[in-house]
Order: C-alpha cells, then structure tokens, then sequence
C-alpha cells in the first residue's frame, strides 16, 4: 500500500478521489454506528478496526504515508490487538453484553448532539482552505518522513523527551499496581 | 525561542525527574532503612529545582514571569505537601510485618519508592505545563500531571473505595484528555500551526480578513476548555471530585486538590492566551461565565449537604476553582493591581493552595478507629485534645472562606475587583453571594472543632511531619494575608506578561504599586 500511495503522488487518484472519499466515509461512519450499536464487546473491536482502517485509508489519499503506516501498525495492530487480549484475559465470558440502561443512552445522546452541533457550526462557518493548501501534496512522498524525522528531534524534542517520561510513568504505574494486587493475594 | 533555549528552561523539570529515576532506584533496596532515603531525595529533588528557578530569576534580572512563579509556586507547596505524603511510613516494624506477610497489605504503610517518583512526575509535569509553547507540548505535559495521580489514588489504600475513586478518576481523566485533544486538533486544523505564538499570528490573519477568528478556531478553543475544565473539576467535569477526594488516602486528597488544579488553570491560561488581544468571541465569554456561575453554585450548594469532612472540602474545592474562572474571564489585563485577571489567579492558587492543604493535612494528623479521621464526629470537640491542630483548621477554613486577616481575603479582593474593571459585575454578585453560602459548611467544621463535645476516639497519627506541614500551611496563609504585598505584586508581575506567548519578548512590568492594598 505505502508503494501504491508513492507512484500515485504523480497523478492524485484522479476521477476516482471523490468516490473513493465518500467510499471510505461510508465504511469509517457505519462501523463507528456499530461500535456504538453493538453490544458485543469482541465485535466492537472488530467495528473499531473498520473505521481506524478508514481512517488510515483517509491519510493514504492525503499523501500523508508516514501516518497512515502508524495508523495501521499502532492502531489497528497494536492497540486493537491489546484490547481483544484485554477481554479475552480480563473477562470469564468474552462475549458478555454491555446493557446500558436508557438514561444512559438518553445522556449518551445529548451529549453527543451537542458535540456534534458545535463541530457541525465550526465547520459551516469557517472557509476551509481548499486545493494543494488543504491536503499538503507539495511535500509528498517519503520526503515527509524524513521531515518529521528532524522536526522531533529539533523543534520538538522536548515534547519527544516527555512522551518518552510519560511511556516510562505508565509502564511503572501499570508495574506497580499489578504487584500490589499480587501481594494482596498472598497476604 | 530555539530548542537550545527551551532545554535551557527545562533545567528544574530535569532536577525532578533525575529525583524520580533516583527514587525509583532506591526503592528497590530490600532494607527498610534505605528505603526511607526516598522521601528526603524526593525533598532534595524539590529544593535543587527551585533553587534553579530562582537562578534562572536572577539571571533574567529579577524579573519573575508567569512560568518560574508556577515552578516556584509548585515548589513550596510541593514540600508542604511532601511533608503530608511522607508522614505515613513511620512505623518500621509494621512495614517489615507487613512485607514478611504477618500482617495485611496496607499500601500506605509500607515505604514506597514508586509513590514518592509519581509524586515528582506529577510535579514536573505542572512545571512543564508552565514552560509550554506548542500544544503539543501542552498535551504532554498535561498528561504527564494526571497520569502518576491516577495510580496514587488508585494504590493510597487498601480498600475498594480507592481503587474504584481510582478508575473513576482514570476514566473520566481518559475522556477529558480525548475531548481537549479533539479540541487541539481543530485549534491546529483552523491555523495550521501547533506553536502558540505562530497561532496567535494565524489568528490575527484571520481578524484582519474577516474581522472574527474562524469558528472553527473557537469550536477548537471551546473543547479545549471544556476538556481542561476536568483537571480543575469545573462544572461539567466536576462528577468525580467528591468520590476521588473521598476513595484516596488524606495525603493523595490534598495533592489532588492543589497539583493539577495548577496545572489545569495554567493550560486554561495559555489557551485563552491564544485569543488575539482584546478579542474574545462571546461564545467563549459565555461558556466561561456560565462555567463560573454554576461551578461555585454546584460546589457550595452540595458542600451544603455533606457529612464527610473530606467530601465538603472536595466540593469547596469545586467552588474555589468556580471563582477562579471569574479571574479567567478579567484575563487579558490592564496591568494595574486590580485589573488582571491572570495575576489574580496566580496569587489565588497559592492562597486556596495553603488553606485547603492545611485543612487536609490536620486531616491526616489525626485517626479514628484505626482510619484517618474524615467526618465531623471524628474532629467533634477537637480543641480539648487537640488544641494546635484545631487552631491551624481554624485558620484554613476561615481562609477558604476569606475572611480578612488571612490570604483568602486578598485573593477574592483581586479575583472579584479583575472581573469587575472588565464589567462582569452581574457574575461577581453571584460570587460574593456564594461566599456568603460557604460560610454555612466552613464555619460548620470550625464549630465543630471548638464546640463539638470531643468523643475521645480519635488520637494523633504518630510523626511530627504532618501537624508540622498543617501548621506552616496555615501560618504561611496568615502572615502573607498580613504582608501579602509583595506576592502580590510578584503575581502581579506575573500576571502582566502576555500569555500564550513565552517566545515573544516581553515588556517588564510596571513598578509596584500594590503593597498598600495587603491590609
């Protein structure tokens, strides 16, 4: 896939683009629809890889093939893989129901509306930049990551350095309370 | 501003998190009585900061700005709070009972390494928050608050109740975390930058052509805020504070009510900050005017109906952070005393930060049957067993409220007299009409100190450390309510560099003016 996205910075999809658009819209809405939906939680997981997969395919068509590749390999690998063992380690019956009870899902829904009519008015109200400016095909190619290579390392290595703390807090932190539990049990 | 610059002003979050690798290591030892280094290189730790930072100050020609006042800010009250935290593990023998399995696991009472390391993670990652310049690094250095928090709660105790408060707390933190992140991803998506000053220009583009900024700027300003509105537990994202204050041991309480309360304000700071001067769109001056009103009245209102010490200090917590919005609102200030808003927030945080840490921590001085003592009964008729410690709640719990001679006061003079300069005077009359509510629970748990008939079941927690740390708490927030001046005027100073906006360089301020007013 990354080869095919390199060849086609020459000739962006052509005709194709705006099916292929609202192709990949249709697969990334209906399946965020069926994690939402679904009680199933082992086939929320498999909802949620739809849409993260759209989601990548998305960034293929904006050139951006650094993302999508770590789209693909954190999220829709890693990630998604994670929480099917989490279910599957964690649960005696992994395909338990999730039941919400209606003012659950009354709340669920306001809150979302309201999320939704604040994006919605954002989006009619603002003149989104159109053409090369809004999808940034100047630099495409694996120019990019050779950019994004520098950039962490320069302009944001402070940033870098602490996501690297944060890793290293949540790795202890996870430690820590899986070894309490384990003492617990022999004391 | 370069890189090389950057990791020049990092030098203090460097010192705190060398401490926390260090603690992490001698954490390891097997002996007890090495372990107990943890809490004093935790300390050092502290102190190597802040004497960086006021290195870095005099370098700079004794001119604090908004970040080295944060770190040192974060400093101080870190050690009161470090005092707090390391009282527990006093008794040796019960954490060598404990380790060999004689007796049950008790997370508090044994030394730990991991909590003292999470405690200066967190603390660097208020530092950070101040020292950001890109919403990246803002997001990072946000998390970086929260993350250890949620582990400290959830390993304070021993008991169901904290490991629920914890993944409550983990919860909801994960979602807040997601809604201010969508809201930074629209804030670069209207601009193109993630650089604070590069936004502000984007953002002065984008007035000069249309004369708004583009709503989908404000959408993004908007998330960000309502998503940042957790770490300070305001209004919509306030569901947690009771339950988590309660679930967690005194110590991670009081913590909780200081450390990312900082650093949620300091984020709310920057991100208005974004906002060309003079600009704000009404529908950002109306959610936070609305966040205002209804967090101080929510807070107050519940703390009304409370019969857990902890619980009306959580939603005092509420309130406060309720008027301090009314400071954010006054923000881009005139530069006079009474008019900025942002120093009215720096000067307040320190005030509520001591107040209701010294209430905490008499909190944790004292135990009823076996437990830190928490409700009513247990500090009922305080005074006649212990006489200090119900003076020093005195003092807290009339600083809360604001009563003159202590901090408080001056701190709701600055925040109410900022709003009012810029008009919102509607919104301060609710304000001081909350003040006045407040006055029910606060003088409630003073009362019951001195009036209560004492049930002679609660005794001091053994350790000096923790009556020490509620004592200069409260001492601290006398004597700078007497001499507040020239924190005041620090603050003010603070206050007046344009925020949002580290990398441009800054007008020093005006020669103070405000010592008059610490009366």
């Amino acid at each position: 896939m990354l080869l095919l996205a390199d060849q086609t910075v020459v000739e962006p999809f052509g005709a194709v683009k705006p099916l292929l658009f609202y192709a990949l819209a249709a697969v990334i809405v209906l399946s965020a629809w069926g994690i939402v939906l679904s009680q199933n939680i082992v086939r929320m997981a498999v909802y949620l890889l739809l849409t993260l997969a759209g989601v990548a395919g998305f960034y293929f068509m904006l050139h951006a093939e650094f993302l999508a590749a770590v789209q693909l390999i954190v999220y829709a690998g890693g990630t998604l893989i994670l929480i099917v063992f989490g279910v599957m380690l964690t649960s005696k019956n992994p395909f338990m129901q999730l039941k919400t009870a209606l003012w659950e899902r009354f709340v669920g829904v306001l809150i979302g509306l309201v999320i939704f009519g604040l994006l919605l008015f954002g989006l009619v109200h603002t003149a989104l930049p159109t053409g090369a400016a809004a999808t940034g095909e100047s630099g495409g190619g694996h120019y990019q990551v050779a950019a994004i290579g520098r950039a962490l390392l320069s302009d944001y290595l402070v940033p870098f350095e602490v996501a690297a703390v944060l890793l290293l807090v949540v790795m202890i932190g996870a430690a820590f309370m899986a070894r309490r539990s384990a003492k617990q049990g022999n004391g | 501003m370069n890189m090389a610059e950057k990791i020049a002003g990092v030098w203090p979050e460097i010192a705190l998190l060398l401490g926390a690798a260090l603690c992490l290591l001698v954490g390891l030892a097997r002996s007890v009585a090495i372990r107990r280094f943890t809490g004093w290189i935790a300390a050092a730790s502290l102190l190597v900061a802040g004497w960086i930072v006021a290195a870095q100050v005099c370098n700079a020609g004794g001119v604090i700005g908004l970040t080295p006042y944060i770190k040192l800010a974060v400093v101080a009250v870190g050690l009161i709070l470090l005092m707090v935290a390391a009282a527990v593990p006093v008794q040796l023998k019960m954490t060598r009972d404990i380790e060999a399995g004689r007796e049950p696991f008790e997370p508090g009472l044994v030394i730990r390494g991991e909590f003292f390391a999470f405690f200066l993670f967190s603390l660097t990652g208020v530092m950070l928050t101040a020292d950001a310049s890109d919403l990246v690094w803002l997001f990072l250095a946000l998390e970086l608050t929260s993350l250890p928090t949620y582990v400290m709660v959830a390993t304070s105790r021993d008991r169901v109740e904290a490991q629920e408060s914890g993944v409550k707390y983990f919860f909801l933190g994960a979602m807040a975390a997601a809604v201010f992140l969508y809201g930074f991803a629209l804030i670069y998506g209207a601009t193109g930058q993630t650089s604070f000053s590069l936004i502000v220009d984007a953002a002065n583009q984008q007035i000069a052509a249309q004369g708004r900024i583009s709503p989908l700027l404000t959408t993004g300003i908007v998330l960000s805020l309502l998503g940042v509105a957790f770490k300070i537990a305001a209004v919509p994202m306030h569901f947690y504070a009771a339950d988590v204050y309660q679930g967690a041991t005194t110590a991670v309480t009081a913590f909780l009510a200081f450390v990312p309360k900082t650093a949620g304000f300091v984020a709310l700071i920057a991100l208005l900050g974004l906002l060309p001067d003079g600009y704000v769109p009404p529908a950002i001056t109306w959610l936070l005017w609305i966040m205002a009103a209804l967090t101080m009245t929510v807070g107050n209102v519940l703390g009304l109906m409370q019969s857990n010490v902890k619980r009306v200090l959580a939603y005092s917590s509420i309130a406060h952070s309720g008027y301090m919005l009314v400071g954010l609102l006054a923000l881009h200030g005139s530069g006079d005393a009474l008019g900025n808003g942002t120093a009215a927030i720096l000067f307040y945080l320190v005030a509520y930060g001591l107040a209701t840490i010294g209430a905490f921590a008499v909190l944790g001085s004292l135990q009823a049957r076996g437990e830190e003592a928490e409700t009513f009964d247990d500090i009922s008729g305080l005074v006649r067993t212990h006489p200090v410690l119900a003076g020093v709640m005195l003092l807290s719990v009339l600083s809360l409220l604001g009563l003159p001679p202590m901090i408080g006061f001056l701190g709701k003079i600055y925040l109410f007299g900022s709003a009012i300069q810029h008009g919102f005077v509607g919104l301060v009359v609710i304000a001081v009409l909350n003040s006045a509510v407040s006055a029910v629970y606060y003088l409630r748990i003073a009362s019951a100190c001195f009036f209560g008939d004492s049930e002679g079941h609660t005794v001091s927690t053994p350790g000096i450390s923790r009556p020490l740390a509620a004592g200069i708490a409260a001492v601290a927030a006398l004597i700078l309510g007497f001499a507040g001046g020239r924190l005041v005027s620090t603050a003010r100073d603070a206050g007046g560099f344009p925020t949002g906006r580290n990398d441009v360089v800054t007008t020093p301020s005006q020669p103070p003016a405000a010592t008059t007013a610490s009366r």
